[in-house]
């Protein structure tokens, strides 16, 4: 019995590791210093220093790592809770009133099938007409169309899983629709708001393409700033410094999947219908 | 407390039509029960009256007020749902005291009508708890608790009771019938358990097809069923019903060349003889015109129920007391008394012979 779990765990932690390998270098990167990187490829560090790290944090002319950092989290935080607000009403109408479940559904969660890049021009064009171009409420408003089809899934399908007898006692009870919605049916979805702001805010941290298109210098997210740091002086890449820039912008969306992770999933429902 | 009334009511599902025009009062204070197979509309017809589903066509009036365009929560209804229908996210006494908060009634109210609920159900320990830390029989005490707090004109029950076992279902059915009599509330009540039917109700609405079959009290629809479907509904084992061929002289051919005879009265409509199980009496072989032979006897304690090869007539059931200690395979004579058979015509409605034919 021991034996067996401890061999569970030795091939889970063997996969483990392997699976993150990547992530694991990179973090060990960090803690080179550029002369140790060129000369010890190996995983054990011989001297671990903190300099990238420090030249990641301290802000110079150039560069300013909390600038991206503050670009990205409003951005990515209207791109996560904007799409919530159109899909919520949308959703509960959808599966209670069946408006849009047959075209209009399919259609905005097919979006996500598109490759984004198609978007990019026209986006470019009407962004420099309406001068949202290198804007952050901009960035974060193409975020909330990226996230969308997902977010709209999501609050279907938890409205769906409401039992539609909850809704009709709350009628019988005497509410009406705004203390049905706002006493009965969004706590009910709440595992499902905080599940969609988690996926958003990560998806819309981690997003690229728009963020290199159509920001410059005030509105440049964390992904695109910290491409900036690879080349600081010019010459080659310092890797070293990439490695602890990646680092830093890996950060924020991880410790929002740790801290989310239990209330992620799960349902609300139980209880209420039956035994 | 209120009279509702539907006059005329329909309803149609896409090309189905399940409600066909309904009419029927259910008066102040009374219990009324809707009984009938599955899929015949007892689900529908209430939904109806609680606005939860539009009628057709027809009007649905509370205390003469037409409310068939109202929507459910301008109707001052309560409803108890066959699944309960708790708010799961939301305490027991959140639960009891929503509706009292939607009509922003003061708080110290609520606390106390919530406690009056509580204590009437049996609910007082479980107050703090989530729905879902409760057992079937205490959901479905939270859910009646909810019904009575905010004092409805009528209360509407869609079979309430089928979620729980056998035990609990007589027990609650009880707390039901003092509710009902302690609250003096106009109550409608959809069940396919004709025992809860008979000893709820104050009167019994019989649907068929979407149709009334019969209104009427308990012991009026079993003594006297209007027709062979309302007949064979209620009782159980089933009423027998034979062919048989009424032929005017005041008695009546069964199948195999038998006679019943009748004192008086015209039964040359009759094409249908009714007897229930309990009252065909077991007689001796050889004193009886109708003789058959034991097929199937089912031991229930203090009674036999045994299905008899009447041979042309068919099979009958008959209950017997267990103290005869009839076995299967063995030749019995069976007697209808003519005061307790029921006759009904060629389309299945109740034929009334003169006074003197039955009793
Ligand atoms: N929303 C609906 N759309 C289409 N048909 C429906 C709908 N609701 C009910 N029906 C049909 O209407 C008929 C009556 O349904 P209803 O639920 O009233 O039956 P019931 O008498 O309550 O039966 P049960 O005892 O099984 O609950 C059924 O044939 C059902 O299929
Ligand atoms: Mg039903």
């Amino acid at each position: 019995m021991k034996l067996h779990l401890a061999l569970r765990w030795i091939v889970f932690a063997f996969v483990a590791l392997i699976m993150n390998f990547p992530v694991i270098a990179t973090f060990i990167t960090a803690l080179k210093s550029p002369s140790e990187i060129s000369r010890n490829p190996s995983l054990v560090v011989d001297s671990p220093t903190l300099e990238n790290f420090v030249t990641v944090l301290t802000v110079s002319d150039r560069l300013n790592v909390y600038h991206y950092l503050w670009n990205s989290f409003s951005a990515a935080t209207i791109g996560a809770i904007l799409p919530m607000l159109v899909a919520f009403p949308m959703a509960w109408v959808m599966v209670r009133r069946g408006y849009g479940r047959a075209l209009l559904f399919p259609l905005i969660v097919n979006l996500r099938a598109l490759p984004l890049i198609i978007f990019a021009v026209p986006l470019y064009l009407m962004f420099s007409v309406a001068y949202l171009l290198d804007t952050r409420i901009g960035l974060g408003l193409v975020l909330a169309i990226v996230n969308l089809p997902l977010t709209l899934m999501l609050l279907v399908n938890a409205v769906a899983e409401i039992p539609i007898e909850l809704e009709e006692a709350a009628h019988m009870d005497g509410a009406r629709l705004p203390r049905l919605i706002g006493r009965v049916v969004l706590p009910l979805c709440r595992p499902a708001f905080i599940t969609t702001f988690v996926f958003g805010f990560i998806t819309a941290w981690n997003e690229f393409l728009f963020g290199l298109i159509l920001t410059t210098q005030r509105a440049v997210p964390m992904t695109v700033g910290a491409s900036f740091f690879f080349a600081t002086s010019g010459g080659g890449v310092q890797w070293g410094v990439a490695a602890a820039v990646m680092v830093v912008a890996a950060l924020p969306p991880l410790i929002l999947g740790l801290v989310m992770y239990r209330r992620i999933s799960g349902s609300m429902v139980s209880g209420a219908v039956k035994g | 407390m209120s009279r509702v009334s539907l006059e005329n009511v329909c309803k149609s599902f896409t090309a189905l039509e399940v409600i066909k025009s309904v009419s029927l009062t259910v008066e102040d204070g009374e219990f009324c029960v809707f009984v009938g197979p599955s899929g015949c509309g007892k689900s529908t017809l209430l939904r109806m009256i609680a606005g939860l589903e539009g009628v057709t066509s027809g009007r649905i009036l509370i205390d003469d007020e037409d409310v068939t365009g109202l929507e459910p929560y301008d109707r001052h209804l309560s409803m108890v749902f066959q699944s309960y229908a708790l708010y799961p996210h939301l305490s027991v006494r959140q639960n009891i005291a929503f509706a009292l908060e939607t009509a922003k009634q003061p708080k110290n109210l609520i606390e106390q009508k919530v406690a009056e609920a509580a204590r009437m159900l049996k609910l007082e320990e479980y107050l703090d708890r989530r729905p879902s830390a409760l057992s079937g029989g205490q959901r479905q005490r939270v859910a009646i608790g909810r019904a009575i707090v905010r004092e409805p004109k009528a209360f509407l029950f869609d079979e309430p009771l089928s979620n729980l076992d056998a035990a609990l279902r007589g027990e609650t059915r009880i707390e039901i019938a003092s509710l009902h009599k302690s609250l003096g509330a106009t109550m409608i009540y959809v069940t396919h358990d004709q025992v809860e039917a008979m000893t709820l109700a104050d009167r019994i609405v019989v649907l068929n097809k979407g149709q009334i079959m019969q209104v009427g009290s308990p012991q009026e629809l079993y003594e006297r069923p209007g027709n062979t479907f309302v007949a064979q509904f209620l009782g159980s084992p089933k009423m027998n019903v034979i062919e048989a061929s009424g032929t005017g002289r005041g008695d009546i051919k069964l199948p195999g060349n038998r006679c019943l005879a009748l004192s008086e009265g015209n039964s040359e409509t009759i094409r249908q003889v009714g007897i229930r199980p309990e009252q065909i009496a077991v007689t001796d072989e050889a004193d009886a015109t109708i003789t058959g032979t034991v097929k199937l006897r089912e031991y229930h304690g203090s009674v036999l129920n045994l299905v008899v090869d009447a041979g042309p007539i068919g099979d009958l059931s008959v209950l017997a007391p267990s103290v005869s200690g009839l076995a299967e395979g063995k030749r019995i004579g069976l007697g209808f008394p003519t005061e307790a058979l029921h006759f009904f015509d060629a389309r299945g409605q109740r034929v009334e012979l003169g006074p003197g034919a039955r009793r």
